[in-house]
């Protein structure tokens, strides 16, 4: 019997099945297409030139023990916020780099605060007195601030302008020369919005 | 000298029993490595995927595995330490996600899945019952029993597998016509 021939119940049923056939791989596709997008790694650099996320804080070491920072709070200066932990082997190399740092340029109005990653708090105070490290450092309570920053790892280092605005990332350690050109760039009075 | 002896034996059996019974509650409350595992392996290693905190050789996962313990021998519950974790590091350090937030979506996306595949499923297997059977051609009906025993006969209202078989041995039989 040929596709002409078949009867009026039949052609209909087949052409309602292919449109079931139709909406499931349209189904099918875009499921592929929002887990592609959804597994797409988001990379702190992107946020490069943009409104920094606000934080919210308390430092856990040294005077600023018990000390409430935000971003919001901290508006209309610069801030460098650095994400460590204790276990983390490439930390070691900028810590005391970003302590001399912090002596260097704190009477300029920048603000140094590092954010402590998945970290044992005794770890990572332990860490903190090892490189005497005297800016504020605080938790990362659900690791809220990693995942607004959208990081990748540690060491990882924001540098916030006066406007909020993300002027830099740095992932992996810093190196003197670059931190400080950085930061130079960071304080100067022109610094672009 | 026997009486000092004496003296030296009983104050040495004091004291040990003292010092017994000062360590054993520490003693007590110090969790075993299985202790301890049991409660890890309930969380995932923060920074590398796909291995629990109990099976991870790296330095945060020793750093968690030592935490739990502390908490194990301050009297903590296994779920108030899996509760600590989660909200000190977040949800995702949880092997089996929570019920609520986003993570609803593990446990609800599946029974969908499936309820969606069941409903398709039952679409599908109506669509082929109600399939109407292709009328044979060259043979009638009555006469495949005719030809041979292996025939299966079709009169009256054949089923399915009866009109599949049929088709089959039809042409079967007419390749052997044309062979002959």
């Amino acid at each position: 019997m040929s596709v002409a021939e078949q009867p009026q119940g039949e052609t209909k049923q087949s052409r309602r099945r292919s449109i079931w056939l139709l909406i499931a791989l349209t189904l099918v596709i875009a499921l592929v297409v929002m887990l592609a997008f959804g597994l797409r790694p988001d990379t702190s650099t992107k946020l490069q030139g943009q409104r920094a996320p606000n934080f919210e804080l308390t430092a856990f070491n040294g005077e600023f023990d018990g000390q409430h920072f935000s971003l919001q709070d901290l508006h209309g200066q610069p801030v460098v916020l650095n994400f460590w932990a204790s276990w983390c082997v490439e930390c070691d190399k900028e810590m005391a780099l970003l302590e001399q740092a912090w002596h260097d340029y704190q009477d300029q109005g920048i603000w140094f605060i590092g954010v402590d990653y998945l970290d044992i708090d005794s770890e990572g105070l332990a860490y903190l007195d090892r490189y005497g490290i005297t800016y504020p450092n605080a938790p990362d309570i659900g690791s809220r601030a990693f995942e607004d920053y959208q990081c990748t790892g540690v060491p990882e280092t924001f540098f916030i302008d006066r406007d909020g605005v993300i002027q830099h990332v740095q992932i992996g350690p810093l190196t003197q020369p670059r931190l400080y050109a950085l930061l130079d760039q960071l304080v100067a009075p022109d610094t672009p919005n | 000298m026997n009486k000092k002896k004496h003296i030296h034996l009983w104050s040495f059996i004091v004291l040990a029993t003292l010092a017994v019974s000062l360590a054993m509650p520490a003693l007590a409350q110090t969790p075993s490595v299985d202790e301890i595992n049991a409660v890890a392996k309930k969380l995932s290693c923060p920074t590398c995927s796909g291995i629990n905190v109990a099976d991870c050789p790296t330095e945060t996962c020793a750093q968690w595995r030592a935490k739990i313990g502390e908490m194990l021998a301050e009297g903590r519950s296994d779920q108030e330490i899996l509760d600590y974790f989660a909200a000190r590091y977040g949800d995702h350090v949880l092997q089996v996600p929570p019920k609520r937030g986003f993570f609803v979506l593990v446990w609800v996306l599946p029974v969908i899945a499936i309820l969606a595949g069941l409903a398709w499923l039952a679409y599908l297997m109506r669509g082929w019952s109600r399939k109407t059977p292709p009328a044979t051609e060259g043979y009638p009906q009555g006469a495949q029993e005719a030809e041979g025993g292996a025939v299966v006969a079709t009169s009256g209202s054949p089923d399915e597998s009866d009109l599949i078989e049929d088709e089959y041995l039809q042409r079967v039989q007419k390749d052997l016509e044309k062979l002959s």
